[in-house]
């Protein structure tokens, strides 16, 4: 979708057969439905990003947060900043999950329960994990501005935890790039999308 | 949205009742204070005096009147604060809780999710708010904002739906001849501005297609499930 609306100002051909291809996506997956419950599991984080840079060199960074088995907030947005490396676009992308993550803890600890800290955020990129996790000085990640480095500030104070989760089971995949059919079903399931 | 997914995702989890309740003509329960006078000019067809010059006071915040929703904002509030002793989320105002954890209400506007713990507190609750606004009560929630709502209390389980609104939309722009497609975008196909339509028959190609329109429907639909 965030692809699609770049063009909104001049839309040729191609992109409006792209529009019908989700048209018809949402036509064969009427009737399922976005379930919550039957896990009784907590608020789980994920977050991606894509190197899908073809127009103008900048990522698409995806989010989603998991509570009982259905997903309660998601986001994919391309990144505003031209990047050098797949560890900077995931290293932003958790960056910016971080800050949905601390409204949604704070909502979910005041109104409904006492939810364990550190909240678990599921990243694929080790590098960038282990960019948040010690800020150790090195000489291809240190043009990264301040503002990005807030995730380790968040890490330290204990209320996130970066953890490594492999591809095949990253549902903010599916809202990054585009999937074969298999997967973006599997990843449509692990975000909550069931049939009756 | 998202606050009203969490909302719904918890309330399956802890088994809450959820209703929805309705305050009718919601801004013309705002109250001036003492010392705001607006005026307003005869609405057109209603001639008290040949004079020509003569308007109303309002004593009640109407339709119409930008103040109006912040009116409505701080009577309700006064109203879930002060008599029924509900606390103001301070992430989200729009959501109003009680410390003992048994009640919960999110506000829209003019509509209303209770969530209780018990069908005898929703009852006292809906008592509560009948003494201070006009209600329609629509008992147990099964449409928010667009949405379908389904229960399934045995199981626990609540299930969102936008069966409708999608229906309306592969209407409205899709062919009537489509396929069901089991992928939204084909991998391998990549979007360009080099695919903009650059000769005049493509731009006669494109002329007549809802593109804005289509994108916005499907982008509101993105965001609600």
């Amino acid at each position: 979708m965030s692809v699609l609306t770049q063009f909104n100002d001049n839309p040729g051909p191609g992109h409006w057969k792209a529009v019908t291809k989700i048209l018809a996506y949402l036509h064969g997956t009427l009737d399922y439905k976005l379930t919550y419950g039957s896990a009784n599991s907590d608020l789980v984080g994920y977050s991606n990003a894509d190197r899908l840079m073809l127009e103008d060199r900048k990522a698409i960074s995806g989010n989603a947060f998991i509570i009982d088995s259905g997903a309660v907030t998601w986001s994919s947005k391309k990144q505003e900043l031209v990047l050098l490396s797949m560890t900077e676009s995931e290293y932003i992308a958790a960056t910016h999950t971080t800050k949905e993550t601390l409204w949604l803890v704070s909502l979910i600890r005041q109104i409904f329960s006492h939810l364990d800290l550190p909240m678990m955020l599921y990243n694929d990129n080790q590098s960038a994990i282990a960019l948040a996790k010690d800020q150790q000085y090195h000489m291809c990640t240190k043009h990264i501005d301040i503002r990005f480095h807030f995730i380790c500030w968040v890490i330290k104070e204990g209320k996130i935890k970066l953890v490594y989760c492999p591809t095949e089971e990253m549902v903010a995949n599916t809202l990054t790039k585009a999937l074969p059919s298999v997967r973006v079903k599997n990843f449509a399931h692990a975000l909550g999308l069931r049939k009756d | 949205m998202a606050l009203i997914h969490t909302v719904l995702a918890y309330t399956a989890c802890y088994d809450l009742e959820l209703h929805q309740v309705d305050a009718k003509s919601a801004y013309l329960n705002g109250e001036f204070k003492e010392n705001k006078i607006i005026y307003m000019c005869l609405p057109p067809g209603i001639n008290l005096t040949n004079d020509s010059k003569l308007s109303c006071r309002l004593l009640c915040p109407l339709y119409g009147l930008r103040q109006s929703g912040w009116h409505w904002y701080h009577k309700f509030l006064k109203i879930l604060q002060e008599t029924l002793g509900m606390q103001q989320c301070n992430v989200d105002q729009a959501v109003f809780y009680c410390i003992q954890g048994d009640l919960l209400i999110v506000v829209h506007i003019d509509d209303l999710m209770i969530a209780t713990t018990s069908m005898k507190l929703m009852t006292i609750v809906k008592a509560a708010l009948t003494k201070h606004v006009h209600i329609t009560d629509s008992s147990e929630l099964h449409w928010v904002l667009g949405i379908k709502v389904e229960c399934n209390r045995d199981n626990c389980i609540r299930s969102l739906s936008q069966k409708q609104y999608l229906e309306t939309i592969i209407a409205c722009y899709g062919s009537a001849d489509m396929k069901p497609s089991a992928t939204p975008m084909e991998p391998g196909v990549y979007l360009t501005s080099v695919q903009s339509p650059k000769t005049a028959e493509e731009f006669t190609i494109m002329h007549d297609k809802p593109y804005c329109e289509a994108i916005g429907s499907l982008q509101c639909a993105s965001s609600r499930t």
